[in-house]
């Protein structure tokens, strides 16, 4: 078990994203969450990303304007009439 | 449409194959906003982006007889359009720095210095004000249009290369790995890229929602 004071605050907080993500060391994440489970502030701070996150996720992305989608539209056609495509 | 949303990537591709357009413009209806604002990122103007959109698409269907499945189908038509889009840039003699894309402020801290206690302080690099508890913040204004749209122009805000990563990331929904590939980033670059960007999203929440009457 690692000492919890053993990182700083500041250090944690630029790693909460990576700790979300999954993408540390286990003797990383071990240390990190050691320190979370003592600390209020870096507590809250994960709290927030993890909401960041996941009001994040309520966004939605805008359709391609009209005429370019008819564009797209065309190359199908005339890559499906000149290959054929295979038969379906 | 909602039927495209079930298949797998084999199902999608058969569908392709066999020349159905409505799959087709599913895939187009899904990747097309990110693929215009990848494209754009490389060339010059939004009129060539959209070139390079096509040309893209057109490499896809001329490729699928031989997609063999190693990455996602998404990964795989980002990686041609993003070839396309880097052979276009450098044709019209458009060098992008990484930097221009990423931002030049990778290495500097994401918190704001002065939230932690400095060396004479006790302990050091501790809080020196906690971060607000946004779990008191109603769930009726943490999903109100205003958040979305704030959260919306944070993004719009950030360097174009931040914004797609957590785009991908956070709004679709890609794995890490995809989006590295799709980008061609390094794993370090996708991770600290989108450390960024959620940051400064996160901020720009902290800041909607001190305000808030709570």
């Amino acid at each position: 078990m690692s000492e919890p004071d053993d990182i700083t605050c500041r250090e944690v907080a630029e790693l909460l994203s990576d700790y979300l993500d999954g993408s540390m060391t286990a003797s990383d994440r071990e240390r990190l969450e050691a320190h979370l489970s003592l600390c209020d502030g870096c507590t809250a701070a994960l709290a927030q990303l993890r909401e960041t996150i996941r009001l994040t996720g309520t966004l939605t992305e805008d359709q391609i304007p009209e005429p370019q989608r008819d564009a797209l539209r065309d190359v199908f056609r005339a890559w499906k009439q000149s290959a054929g495509g295979e038969p379906a | 449409m909602e039927e495209f949303a079930s298949l797998d990537d084999a199902a999608l591709v058969e569908r392709l194959r066999a020349g159905d357009e409505a799959a087709f413009m599913w895939l187009v209806d899904r990747l097309g906003s990110s693929m215009l604002r990848v494209a754009r990122m490389y060339v010059a103007s939004m009129a060539v982006a959209e070139e390079v959109v096509q040309e893209a698409w057109l490499g896809v269907l001329e490729g699928i007889g031989r997609f063999e499945g190693r990455s996602s189908l998404r990964t795989w038509i980002f990686r041609i359009l993003v070839n396309i889009a880097k052979t276009r840039g450098q044709r019209e003699g458009r060098s992008v720095p990484f930097a221009t894309l990423a931002g030049d402020d990778l290495d500097r801290p994401i918190w704001d210095p002065s939230a932690f206690r400095g060396p004479g302080g006790s302990p050091a690099g501790s809080w020196s004000s906690l971060p607000d508890d946004w779990s008191d913040v109603p769930e009726e204004q943490l999903l109100a249009s205003e958040t979305r749209l704030a959260i919306a122009h944070a993004i719009d805000a950030l360097p174009p290369m931040q914004a797609e990563v957590i785009r991908l990331r956070d709004v679709l929904g890609w794995s890490s790995e995809e989006v590295r590939n799709a980008l061609d980033l390094t794993e370090t670059n996708q991770r600290v890229l989108l450390h960024r960007a959620r940051a400064k999203v996160r901020r720009a929440l902290d800041s909607r929602f001190e305000g808030s009457d709570r």
